[in-house]
């Protein structure tokens, strides 16, 4: 397979834990991060991190796209969102929405993809 | 789906040798996996003329780009190469030519070389701007990136495209700033260009030309190789860097403004202006007094919209001003400029922006306001369009129409009104408009650019912005405006507007890639030049 | 573990599919649901052109059947599945003019998913997830 970013023990007890040789990367506080966690670093967090966007705006574009969107009903920020599931994740990655374009293989194939919707439907224990 | 006029042996039999060739887990068939070359922003999405491939395949070097050139010339199997594939509003990951292979080059992604002594990188076409900037970043290099507003484009793909950026005019024309290639040529052959063709060289990314012709020109916007490795001069970290903001009251002050930024950009002192127009969030927020007078014809004359502007406290522009530099160096430099313009306009108005003093921690990159200004890549931009409180109903993407124009306020002025009465009655004629202000990435010219809307669920949101395209495309032209980039459903009409001397420049380009191409498989009618076997298609 | 929390009350089997479609051309079942299958019969009548998919890998027949069904016109589709793989089967439809006619909630379970599958799908991510389980019909909008 496309593999670009490492595959790591993961933090469920229900998950299946791998490991592979390549350099696992820390956290900020030395904490490894999960291959989920690294590929939303990569590819998700410009759009859907927590910073501030452009000058006037207070948010980046897809976290400001939620926040329009939800209007308070979910989080706006996709790291604080409870209810997805690695299904619905891999749906946006590979179909886009709105201004959101689709993502190719060669640019998250498909062990990242699924290792992103473990990220982000295990937001709580990850936490 | 599979090429047309290849024949399913051959077919098969190509297939087949591209697995072989690169793995074939790098080579997608699949209708699901063929589906994510699809040009996400396609003026054509879901009809029966959007541009489709008939497979991708992935190489991750040089040798494998060969192979696969080397096969696509033995079956006669058109291909089409993407960097990072993110040419959004410009075509994005799609062909020209329905059916071609995409050669996906996303994972040949090294960082060659970095320098920061004689302020060079050279990369892979794979490489992002947010790739560079994070390796610069690790090593604490002393040098910067100039990126374009989204930072995961490639460096490569983006110079080829001609594509620009944000910070000091020698390194924002990214195809004027790179330095050397090296190119797989149709054959299958590689070359070196520029100091890269003296085996050993030691300058390849230091001095452009070499020795005889720059060939480097043909491989811009063109179909005559895939690049593999590209050269960049890099800008070195400034000391500090400082954006101010001046106001003027009336639509006229453009002109006066245009001429005294001109001087100061190309003269060294003054970094990219950026003109806005307070006028465009009224014209946003839906006001009802601007739309009444926006419906007269004399508002291209009169000075209503300087009332309007002056009754609600707006200046009709506003220009950022960027100086790079030792601190105190700008600063005397903006007490310069900041004179000479309110020695012309008495009234104009200054508002500090930003200083900033390099280099950054990661914190303070967060918190930069203007963060392409200072070479940080970010996403940004797509809040200007996306979802939001201000923008309930966003589209689904944009097609782009650029427009070269005098960096003059006078042509400013003219151009508006031109494309505006272009598109009176039509939905979109809110696009051009007395205070829509011009873009300056091209630094010796303006760029009018605007985006006309994309839907992937309303084929009729589609069909206007086409209409309205080929509408500006063509007037433009008649009035001395070419385009300088368009997506490849356009590229055939604005190909046909450089038409001097019986389309002279095109029959030249012809000419190069029967000889350099002769089976005509890189990028088939990529802006307007078709292999021979195929030029009975331009549209 | 697994579980299956039903809402109570609701009996499908006596009730009639949309009235704007006789019978659709597929029944999608989700295999996540395989180890409730009898279960999940008793309130839902499973029969037709039965597809039996992976609920979270959709798209190889998302791409390669429905959508090519879709372009030519028509093919309402119905199952029992994941809320997921509902939510990524009717955002497809919807560029091709179908609906979700029908949405109904059966309960919730933990799934799991399909484990050792075809190398490179999301499948080869074994994982537990509660999530609701729905039966469903999408097809074009009645006239």
């Amino acid at each position: 397979m496309i593999g670009k970013v490492a595959q790591i023990v993961l933090l469920s007890s229900t998950l299946v834990a791998c490991t592979n040789d390549r350099e696992i990367a820390a956290g900020a506080d030395n904490a490894p991060k999960s291959q989920g966690q690294l590929v939303f670093e990569e590819h998700c967090i410009a759009c859907h991190g927590s910073e501030i966007g452009n000058p006037g705006e207070p948010f980046m574009p897809g976290t400001g796209a939620l926040d329009a969107k939800y209007d308070g009903t979910l989080p706006a920020v996709l790291t604080e969102r409870t209810d997805l599931t690695p299904t619905v994740v891999a749906y946006f990655v590979r179909n886009g929405a709105g201004m959101m374009p689709f993502f190719r293989k060669t640019d998250i194939d498909d062990d990242e993809l699924a290792a992103l919707g473990l990220y982000l439907s295990n937001t709580e224990e990850e936490q | 789906m599979k090429p047309e006029g290849v024949g399913q042996a051959s077919w098969e039999a190509a297939l087949s040798a591209f697995e072989q060739a690169i793995g074939s887990e790098r080579v997608f068939t699949s209708d699901e996996d063929i589906a994510l070359y699809r040009d996400a922003y396609s003026p054509m999405w879901g009809e029966a003329d959007e541009r489709l491939i008939s497979a991708a395949v992935a190489p991750t070097s040089t040798e494998e780009v060969q192979a696969i050139v080397r096969t696509a010339n033995q079956f006669g199997i058109p291909i089409y190469p993407i960097s990072t594939g993110k040419n959004l509003g410009y075509g994005g990951s799609a062909p020209n030519l329905s059916g071609s292979v995409v050669v996906d080059l996303k994972d040949m992604r090294s960082i060659i070389e970095v320098d920061d002594e004689r302020h060079f990188a050279i990369v892979e076409p794979g490489v992002s701007y947010f790739d560079l900037f994070d390796y610069i970043q690790e090593r604490d290099l002393k040098c910067w990136i100039d990126c374009p507003d989204p930072g995961w484009g490639s460096l490569v793909g983006n110079a080829l495209e001609h594509g620009v950026g944000h910070t000091w005019y020698t390194y924002r024309d990214h195809f004027a700033s790179h330095c050397g290639m090296e190119v797989v040529l149709p054959n299958g052959d590689i070359v070196r260009t520029g100091m890269g063709a003296l085996p050993g060289s030691k300058t390849w990314s230091d001095f452009r030309y070499g020795f005889g012709p720059d060939m480097d020109g043909i491989f811009g916007q063109g179909n005559f190789g895939i690049v593999t490795k590209m050269g960049f001069h890099l800008m070195p970290q400034p000391d500090a860097f400082i954006s101010k903001k001046v106001r003027v009251p009336r639509r006229r002050d453009i002109i006066p403004l245009v001429k005294i930024t001109n001087e100061f950009e190309y003269g060294g002192i003054l970094g990219m202006p950026i003109y806005e127009s307070p006028l465009t969030q009224l014209q946003a927020a839906g006001d009802e007094e601007l739309g009444a007078l926006m419906d007269s014809p004399e508002v291209w004359h009169n000075d209503s919209l300087d009332l309007l502007a002056a009754s609600r406290e707006l200046p009709f522009w506003e220009c950022t001003l960027q100086f790079y530099g030792p601190r105190e160096g700008i600063y005397a430099n903006f007490d310069f400029v900041k004179d000479r313009i309110l020695a012309e306009i008495p009234d104009a108005e200054f508002v500090d922006l930003e200083e900033l003093q390099f280099p950054l921690s990661q914190e303070e990159q967060a918190s930069v306001r203007h963060k392409v200004a200072v070479g940080i890549p970010n996403l940004n931009i797509f809040s200007v369009s996306a979802r939001s409180r201000t923008n309930p109903n966003p589209g689904d993407g944009h097609l782009l129409f650029s427009p070269v124009i005098p960096r003059t306020g006078t042509d400013l002025l003219e151009a508006q009104q031109i494309f505006g009465e272009a598109l009176r009655g039509s939905p979109l004629a809110s696009l051009y408009t007395p205070f829509t202000p011009p873009f300056t990435w091209l630094h010796r010219c303006f760029a009018l650019a605007c985006g006309f809307p994309i839907s992937r669920s309303d084929p009729s949101i589609n069909a206007a912005s086409r209409d309205a395209m080929e509408t500006v495309i063509r007037i433009g032209a008649e009035n001395g405006y070419g385009e300088y980039r368009t997506p490849p459903l356009f590229q055939d009409l604005v190909s046909s507007t450089y038409s001097y001397n019986n389309h002279a420049l095109r029959r030249l380009t012809e000419t190069v890639k029967d000889a350099v191409d002769p089976n005509g498989i890189i990028a088939a009618g990529r802006n307007g030049i078709w292999p021979k076997h195929l030029r009975e298609r331009r549209q | 573990m697994l579980a299956f929390t039903a809402i109570p009350f609701y009996n499908l089997k006596t009730e009639g599919l949309a009235v704007e479609v006789a019978a659709p051309d597929a029944f999608i079942v989700d295999t996540r649901l395989s180890p409730i299958r009898s279960e999940l019969s008793n309130i839902v009548e499973i029969s037709g052109d039965i597809v039996e998919i992976s609920g979270d890998d959709v798209a190889p027949y998302l791409y390669r059947r429905l959508v090519p069904a879709w372009r030519e016109g028509g093919f309402a589709v119905s199952g029992v599945t994941g809320c997921d793989a509902l939510f990524c089967i009717e955002q497809a439809a919807r560029a091709f003019g179908l609906r979700t006619i029908r949405s109904t909630p059966l309960g919730t379970s933990n799934l799991r998913g399909a484990g050792e599958g075809v190398p490179g799908s999301l499948s080869t991510q074994s994982q537990e997830l509660e999530l609701e389980i729905v039966s469903w019909l999408i097809a074009p909008n009645a006239a």
